[in-house]
Formats: C-alpha cells, structure tokens, sequence
C-alpha cells in the first residue's frame, strides 16, 4: 500500500523532502500546504499530481492522507504536530521540536495518546558517516563511548539576509537550539544517554549586530560520566566551505572521520558536501517511510527528544548567562 | 684560530623525559652534559634512572646536587625530574647562577608557579621550559597569522590525545602521570601546558576564563590515585576569542603515532588546521600499512628544536622563546582549570599582575 503523504510547508526543507521521497518506493506526497500559495502550488506541481492548500488543518482532516511532515519554522511546530495527532496521522517532523519544553511534553503525550508514530529530523544521524559511526559503536568495535568531539563548520549558510528566521530567537529558539540540536541529538544517540550539565560559548562572527552568535560550541557531561565537545560555525570565509571532524573515543578504541581530503567534486560550478556527509534526506526519509510501513521503530526515541532537546535549551540558557547549566535526569518516556 | 667554550649541561634528575632529552643534547656540537645528577634523597628508584642513563650515554652520576651546580664547567640545568619537584630545583639552579630549562609542567601549583617566576627575575640565569612550539606546524601556523592570512583569529579547536603509553613507551612509569604525589595532578597537569601554550603563541592573547569537564574513564593508576585521563575545556580569551580543547590519554588516539595533535584555527579571513600526523607517506606492502611522516617526526623535530634553540639563545646571553611568564601562565590556565572542576562552573584565569604581588619569596 503507497503511504500518502502531506507536506505542510513548502520551503527549502520541505523541497529537500521532496526531492528525497520522489526517489523512495511505498509513499508519495499527495497535498502540500504553505501560507504562501505561490509556494505551495509550485512545489506541488514541482511533484507532479499532489493537490496544493493554505490551510493545514483541512489537510490534517483529509481522510486520504495517512501521515504529515511539518516543516515549518520551530514556532509552530507544536500546534500543528498536536492537531495531526488528533487527526490520526503518523508524524514527520522537522527539527528542532518546538520552542520550549512545555510544548514538546503536549506533543509527545499527544502522538503517544492518539497511538501514532512519530519521528522527530535529526537529519544528521542519518549523513552516512554518523549511521556508520552509530553501527560500529552498536556492533562493539570501541567499547563503550566515553569521549565524543566534533567540529562542524561551514561559511555563513542562512538566507534572507537581516530577514532570516534564523535571526529570531522567537521564531527559531535560538541558534543554540535550533542548530544546536543536531550535533546534541548526535551526542544523545552515539553516547547513549541523557546530558546532566551543558556549559557554551559563542560569537558574531560577521556583524556586532547580529542578535545571536553564528558560532558556538557546547559541553556536554552526561549522566554516566561520558563527555561531548561540539563545535558549531559559520565562520568560514567562503559560503559554500565545509569542514567537519568528529571524534569517538570508547574504552577500547576510537572512531574519526574528517572531511579534510575526502575525494570529490571540487568545482566552482558545484561545491556538493562530501560523499560521507551526502544523500541524507534521502536515508532520513527511508527510514521514515519504514517507520509508516511497520518496519522499524522511530530511529529518534521519545526520550532522546527530550534529553537533546533539554540540553539545546540548557545550552542556550548557558550562552546567555556565561554559566553551567545542570539539568534533572530527563523522565524517560516510553 | 679561537675554539668556541663548550656549553656545560647537567641533568637534574633524570626520571622524565632525559632519555629522549639527552640523544638530542649529545647530538648538539660543543653541548657537554657534564652530569646527571640525582637528589639524596630522591627514592632508590630514581637513583636507578639516574645510574641508568648514565652508563648509556657514558655520562658521569652525581648526588652532591649544590656541588654539581657550583662547577663552573655548567651553563645549563635541565631539570627533569617528577613534576612536583620542578620549581624546586629550577630554584636551587638559578639560585647558583645557572641558566635552566625545565621539563612540562613549569609547576604544579600556582604558588610554586609564582615562586619560580619571581626566583627567575631576580636571578642572572634565564629560565626557560620544554615545550612543542617548535614544531613544525606549530611554527607554519604561526607564519600563517604573523602575514595575516588568517586576519585576526577567533576561534581554535585544539585535540591533544595520547595514547596509552603507560607501560614504559611513553611514560617511563605511570605514577609519573597519574600519582599526585609525583605528577602533582592528573593529565589536565601532564598535557595542558601543550595546547594552552599553542593557543597563546598563536593568538597573543591571554586565556581569562576557563570551564572544564573532566573524567576518568580508562586507566587504573589514575583511576586508583583519584585523578583524571581526560578533559574538554572552554576558554574565552582578550578580544573575545574562543578556543576548545581535547585533552587526555585515551586507549588509543585517532592519529597513526602515539599522539592525536591536531588544531583548527578560524580566523576572520580564512581558516587553516594543524596536524603533526601530517603530511604522511603512505607506503603499502601486501600485509602492512605505514605511513611515513614526511619531513620526519613532528614530535621529534619538536624536542630536538627546542633543546637546540634554547642552548642557541643562552649562549649569546638571549632569553628563549619560552620566559618565565609564559611557563607561569600556562599553570595559571591549568589551576583555573582544576578549580573548574571543583566548582562546575567557568572560573576567571589568575591574571599576571596579581601572580607577582602575591608571589611567594
């Protein structure tokens, strides 16, 4: 049975979606909805036979819709994920989870309470490097992870100019949670478990003005001891530059992998990310629609949401007021 | 035709690093090492290092410390003894008018750090310590920033791993690193000097705020003393610099030797990254990889660098790369960085001045 799915917003995200699912057999996007309907009528007819809509709640009770992904900025992210829920749909839905931690305890009692699935975009588990770290250190091959250490930087990636969403703390949650997430939803599954302390620091790289810092690292002390230094830039001299390292080191061995030398294209008509870093959407949106088949569990556990979540929100907490922030055990969710 | 004097060293204790220091003093044209000289008091098995060293490299072996220091015949001091016991002798050897340099760490602790710098202003011999600045990255990375193709720096990444190592490869005994009573601390003591002085030579700023997590996670000794293999470290510098740090010894660092160095500096017209695994020859053979480092071992090149530059400088009366101050700064990094730990918190660097009001002679 093809899955058919709704695609609410119809931004840069929404179209990577797009694009990956188009390639996977078993689902297909059949209604796409944004608050701009020149957006949303040409991505639905960028996909070739999928309706198009503004509102997002008559697409949530479309009964010939079996599962929705939300891809809007973070600020809505509750609302609609809770009202999908209601309806029934299985749930996709792109990171960071919400704004506050009041909003992602409703949503997950929400999806847990309508019995649906639920899978949480933490895309960058699925950049094929990290899918093999996290199967080298299941299958033993360093023992247990003690150390995680990654840097990712990158030049300045936001569009919009002054205008980005990115910008605003209100919409986004801060950069610290909004791109934060994805190097401690990393940490959370490679380390596998919950942070207890999150201290940060971060800087403007390109304008005093900028009202959150482009660049910023983490700690993260988890509960068992383990510890994680994360590095995130936009500091790159170049838009289009990549560099990323990380580092897991077990009681028996370490893991490493630069992208520093890694063959590929390297043109200034197509600067593509480097072949351990690519095809990601596509291996997220696989996964996802084994999860609507029944064939996996979400690869993203509830209570990995809220352990990574908790800590983005500690470390953009720590940012601003230049201190360690210890968190209670996350309550685990099953 | 005038024959140059030759250059008098003594080896003041001998239990870290002089078999690797003293290959490379030998090597040096007209460096004697006249000495190697052990404290009565020292435990019989430093004495035994002493003894053994000095059959191997056919050097003469002395107890009669303030004797040996008192020859004419000595210019230089190298003092390699158990960390806690630096300052101490690096004292006792200026205060006999001799040039010294000592092994890492400069002391352990901040009052001892202050002692050692104040005994060095007020001494005729200069004070200097072994450290890793001359290695060759190290040194490109500085050119690099000294032409400015980096513009100014504002952030450094900075992995000092080693590993393991602790059965005799690279520690000669592992209460040297890992019992307070010897190391003065953990490897936050042991490593931390490397990459703080690295991020200090780079950036020319001082570090005035250090976080720090620690753990001990791999290694019975330090489990059984109570101290740390492992650490990561927050630091905010002048100018709002921000660097990190990995640090520790580890099972086995990712990097082909014994240690994993590796830096990434981000600065506000480009970026470079530093590795002394590299550049490497790949050679294969149908059962075995290895690579070769191009340009020889960085670490090595390191220890034979600063040994050479220092004797190089204190013969024409100049002060080494590496001063007193620096060596008290890099224990100020690494107390505020204990004290992190303690606290849970950020702590604030003890700045300079302070260090020499509250000196202790």
């Amino acid at each position: 049975m093809i899955r058919r799915i709704g695609l609410v917003g119809a931004g840069a995200i929404a179209r990577e979606h797009a694009q990956a699912l188009a390639g996977i057999r078993g689902a297909r996007i059949t209604h796409v909805v944004d608050r701009h309907p020149d957006r949303a009528r040409a991505l639905a007819q960028s996909i070739g036979n999928a309706t198009w809509g503004t509102d997002p709640a008559l697409m949530f009770a479309d009964p010939d819709i079996d599962a929705v992904d939300i891809c809007t900025s973070p600020d809505s992210h509750a609302d609609l994920t809770i009202i999908a829920a209601g309806h029934g749909k299985a749930i996709h839905l792109e990171k960071p989870v919400a704004l506050n931690m009041n909003e992602v305890d409703r949503m997950l009692a929400a999806v847990q309470s309508a019995g649906v699935s639920f899978l949480v975009g933490q895309t960058t588990r699925f950049q094929p490097v990290h899918l093999e770290m996290a199967a080298a250190i299941a299958a033993d091959q360093i023992g247990k992870p003690r150390m995680l250490h990654a840097s990712f930087y990158a030049g300045h990636l936001w569009p919009g100019g002054w205008r980005a969403w990115q910008l605003d703390a209100a919409r986004c949650g801060g950069h610290l949670v909004h791109n934060g997430i994805h190097m401690i939803d990393l940490a959370v599954w490679l380390i596998g478990g919950a942070p207890e302390r999150v201290f940060a620091r971060g800087f403007k790289t390109f304008s005093p003005d900028l009202p959150t810092p482009d660049s910023f690292h983490v700690t993260l002390r988890f509960a068992d001891g383990a510890m994680a230094l994360l590095e995130w830039s936009y500091a790159l001299r170049k838009r289009g530059d990549f560099l990323r390292r990380i580092v897991v080191v077990g009681e028996n061995g370490s893991l490493h992998h630069t992208t520093e030398g890694e063959a590929g294209l390297h043109s200034d008509a197509a600067n593509p990310v480097p072949p351990a870093t690519l095809g990601a959407f596509t291996n997220q949106m696989q996964h996802w629609v084994d999860v609507l088949r029944g064939k996996v569990d979400p690869l993203v556990t509830p209570d990995q949401v809220r352990a990574a979540f908790a800590a983005a929100l500690a470390a953009q907490e720590s940012y601003g007021s230049g201190q360690a922030v210890t968190l209670t055990a996350p309550e685990v969710r099953t | 035709m005038s024959v140059a004097p030759s250059f008098g060293v003594v080896v003041l204790s001998a239990v870290r690093h002089a078999g690797s220091y003293l290959p490379v003093l030998q090597a040096i044209p007209d460096v004697r090492v006249v000495s190697i000289c052990e404290e009565p008091g020292a435990p019989d098995w430093a004495h035994q290092d002493a003894a053994a060293l000095g059959h191997r490299y056919d050097i003469s072996v002395s107890t009669n410390v303030q004797e040996t220091l008192d020859r004419p015949d000595v210019d230089l001091v190298l003092v390699c003894s158990e960390p806690v016991r630096h300052a101490r002798l690096a004292m006792q050897a200026l205060a006999a008018g001799k040039h010294v340099m000592t092994d890492k760490p400069f002391a352990t602790h901040l009052a001892d750090a202050s002692a050692l710098l104040a005994a060095s202003q007020a001494a005729t011999g200069r004070l200097t310590m072994i450290h890793r600045l001359f290695s060759p990255p190290i040194q490109r990375a500085r050119a690099a920033v000294d032409a400015g193709h980096v513009g100014l720096p504002r952030a450094l990444d900075i992995e000092w791993l080693a590993s393991d190592g602790l059965s005799g490869e690279s520690v000669e005994r592992a209460d040297l690193v890992a019992d307070p009573g010897l190391s003065g601390g953990g490897e936050i003591m042991n490593f931390l000097t490397y990459p703080i002085s690295t991020i200090r030579y780079l950036t020319g700023a001082e570090i005035r705020s250090v976080y720090t997590e620690a753990g001990t996670f791999f290694f019975d000794p330090h489990r059984q003393s109570g101290v740390e293999d492992a650490a990561m470290l927050s630091l905010e510098l002048d100018h709002g610099i921000l660097a990190t740090i990995t640090v520790g010894r580890v099972p086995q660092a990712p990097a082909p030797g014994a240690v994993s160095a590796n830096m990434r500096l981000i600065g506000s017209h480009g970026h470079l990254t530093l590795d002394e695994s590299q550049p490497v020859l790949d050679a294969w053979w149908p059962k075995e990889r290895r690579g070769l480092p191009i340009g020889g071992d960085a670490g090595q090149e390191a220890v034979r660098a600063v040994i050479q530059h220092a004797i190089d400088d204190l013969r024409v009366e100049r002060q080494p790369l590496f001063t007193a101050a620096d060596g008290w700064s890099t224990i100020a990094a690494i107390d505020a960085a204990y004290r992190s730990v303690t606290a849970g918190q950020p702590v604030v660097v003890q700045s300079y001045p302070e260090a020499t009001r509250d000196h202790h002679v």
